[in-house]
């Protein structure tokens, strides 16, 4: 199947993700109490970065923004335009809590303030090539906003992306885990981002080996454009269901944004426990945790980065069936080739914030109460089917892995007894990880409509416009 | 219609309508069937059991004289299922891996309207317009699905075979030595089971919401 003709130039450059050439960024969480305040707000931002030749473009800062269900009637939608989004879009994330477990420690009443009371209407993200450079931006923009009627600024996040230093390692117990070159790292000092699905009409990073679909042939194709772009042909040949009309949902997508806080202190202390008893390293055991080492290299096949699949170890016993990478998605794990997991993928383009916590270091003496973690960003084009299909069935359950009731062991939200157990390879024991303690911790968050730059500027015209 | 049974399996009842003239056909397709070896179905693992049935428009219930007997045109084809996991993910497995889907069009060929098991949308419409509402449903170990089970006996069975094995003058060493490679063996079967009833039933799991409404 050929893929289709995108208009990159109408994709907002969040959904192709930014890379190192734009290592710090902020977010704007903002609500707009009348339709003008929101439709001045479109009108003030810079033109909109997209996805055609971004790092090529010689403005030093990009700018992108998506609306909940709530910010598009406080834009004044016609109703019927507003009913047509999906049902999961319109209750937003606050009212699918209990989908995507998001309780006890992650409760929405537990979230930061930005995401109480009045809610968020909009998100702007802006990123750019030098912390100057978003700081004259940030001046500017929050100059604006302070003074403009109407316009409420609900709260707002710093974000950077970091990359493994021999100046800073991350391991717990072994100095050679770290990464020999400057991958981009998240915060439990893992190299993140490296196993998106690609889609069909984007740039491609890489062949689809191992992260696209699972041909009959044996060969691999990336993902149809519609299961992550609204308005495109998913993988059961349809158009997903989006919005009406077509032209609000052309080049569109839906985004999940998570602020997840991560317990650095808490995972180093708890690996490093359960590994001293069973006789192990414990970076060695993080990895199992992960399913990749710190520098991003497979378990399942250390040969390669993305390439491998699952089907010759169906008792994890090179990966753990209940690592997180294998969780997140299965390959082939579940036999049929992939046909079962290819309607489930999520793209993910997030940024961590925060200061990473050196080897040794506890997170207070870094920054303080600020903490750390990862600005979760993934996109699908059906929050129901993919980002909490992924979350409830894969991450916070186990059957499908043949894990029982037994959840992530990174970001599960863990009930107890709390398990993960790290099936022997004959050299290295069993371990058995009892009592695991949360180590992910939801801080706020919505759905999100991150439309096409058309899209948006139709959205700024406003009713006689 | 929303469903809300405790436990991890989730039943499901099709009952479509099909013209008495295909009878025979449909009673040789269903002979066929039950001499297959449906392997794929123990493969996909989230399934229970299926089961086809022909209903003669003539053997409904009649449960009381005071029923009025009615006189229909069509036989009933029904189709009974419990499987793990969100309805979507069954439906989908159905009509995504080709050996079922084949299987699938030969089954319900018969039945009025069937659109064919792919593409999707109009199958999973047609499953959705002709599925049964169920008012009882017993389920006698909600915290188990059928992986928890097999699991679970696998464990069993390798526990008896290993206590049979341990002497009772055993020394520690050489029990350690044993019940490692126990462990490691069964490994792979120590998921935890049980309900957690708050966390299965969601509203999503069940049906999918753009045939909701």
């Amino acid at each position: 199947m050929a893929a289709p003709v995108l208009d990159l130039t109408d994709i907002q450059a969040q959904f192709g993700g930014y890379d190192r050439h734009w290592p710090v960024g902020r977010f704007w969480y903002l609500r707009w109490e009348t339709p003008d305040a929101g439709r001045a707000l479109l009108a003030r931002l810079p033109p909109l970065a997209h996805c055609l030749h971004l790092d090529d473009s010689d403005t030093a800062i990009a700018v992108n923004v998506a609306f909940t269900h709530r910010g598009l009637a406080a834009l004044g939608l016609d109703p019927t335009m507003l009913d047509s989004f999906p049902e999961d879009f319109r209750q937003g994330m606050r009212a699918r809590a209990p989908l995507n477990g998001d309780t006890g420690p992650n409760d929405p009443q537990c979230w930061d303030d930005a995401w109480q009371g009045g809610g968020v209407h909009g998100w702007v993200g802006a990123y750019a090539r030098s912390a100057q450079a978003l700081e004259e931006f940030a001046r500017d923009f929050e100059t604006w906003l302070s003074a403009t009627p109407h316009l409420v600024r609900a709260g707002s996040e710093d974000v950077s992306r970091f990359y493994a230093d021999p100046a800073r390692p991350m391991h717990i117990d072994d100095p050679a885990s770290n990464p020999s070159r400057p991958v981009v790292l998240e915060h439990f000092g893992f190299r993140d981002g490296v196993s998106n699905p690609p889609v069909a009409g984007m740039p491609q990073d890489g062949p689809a080996t191992g992260i696209g679909m699972l041909n009959k042939d044996g060969s691999w194709s990336p993902l149809p454009a519609g299961e992550f772009l609204l308005g495109q042909v998913d993988a059961d040949g349809e158009v997903p269901p989006g919005p009406q009309p077509e032209s609000l949902a052309r080049n569109g997508s839906f985004m999940v944004l998570r602020k997840l806080e991560q317990d650095v202190d808490g995972f180093r202390a708890y690996v490093a426990g359960v590994a001293a008893g069973a006789g192990i390293g414990a970076d060695a055991l993080a990895a199992r945790f992960f399913g990749r080492h710190r520098d991003g290299t497979p378990l399942a096949d250390p040969s390669t980065l993305n390439g491998f699949t699952f089907g010759d170890d169906p008792q994890g016993r090179r990966c753990p069936l209940g690592a997180h990478l294998r969780r997140a998605n299965p390959r082939d794990s579940m036999g049929f080739g992939t046909v079962l997991v290819d309607r489930h993928r999520i793209l993910r383009n997030g940024i961590t914030y925060g200061q990473p916590v050196p080897h040794g270091v506890l997170q207070a003496e870094v920054n303080g109460d600020a903490g750390q973690g990862l600005m979760f960003i993934a996109f699908n084009t059906s929050f129901a089917g993919q980002f909490e299909f992924v979350t409830q069935q894969w991450l916070n359950f186990g059957n499908d892995q043949n894990q029982g009731n037994d959840r992530d062991p990174v970001v599960g939200v863990q009930v107890p007894p709390a398990r993960f157990v790290v099936p022997g390879d004959g050299l290295r024991p069993t371990v058995v990880c009892a009592g695991l303690p949360q180590f992910v911790r939801l801080r706020g968050g919505d759905y999100f409509f991150l439309p096409g730059i058309a899209a948006v500027a139709a959205l700024a015209s406003g009713p006689g416009g | 219609m929303q469903q809300s049974f405790e436990g991890k399996a989730t039943p499901m009842t099709v009952i479509t309508p099909m013209r008495p003239r295909w009878r025979p056909l449909v009673w040789a397709i269903l002979a066929v069937f039950r001499h297959l070896k449906l392997g794929v179905v123990k493969e996909l693992a989230f399934i229970h059991f299926a089961r086809w049935l022909l209903v003669k428009r003539g053997r409904l219930p009649h449960l009381s004289p005071r029923q009025p007997v009615e006189r229909l045109d069509d036989d009933w084809f029904v189709f009974t299922t419990n499987f793990n996991g969100p309805w979507d993910q069954y439906i989908d497995a159905f009509g995504m891996v080709g050996g079922v889907r084949g299987g699938l069009d030969w089954l319900w060929w018969t039945s009025r309207g069937f659109p064919g098991a792919w593409p999707m949308r109009p199958f999973k419409r047609y499953i959705r317009y002709f599925e049964y509402p169920l008012d009882l449903y017993c389920n006698a170990y909600p915290g188990a699905s059928v992986r928890d089970i097999a699991c679970a006996l696998e464990l069993s069975s390798r526990l008896d075979a290993f206590l049979a094995a341990t002497p009772p003058d055993e020394d520690a060493a050489a029990f350690a030595r044993r019940w490692c490679a126990f462990l490691d063996a069964v490994a792979p079967t120590l998921g935890d089971t049980g309900a957690q009833l708050q966390e299965i039933p969601s509203p999503h799991s069940k049906v999918p919401l753009e045939l909701r409404s």
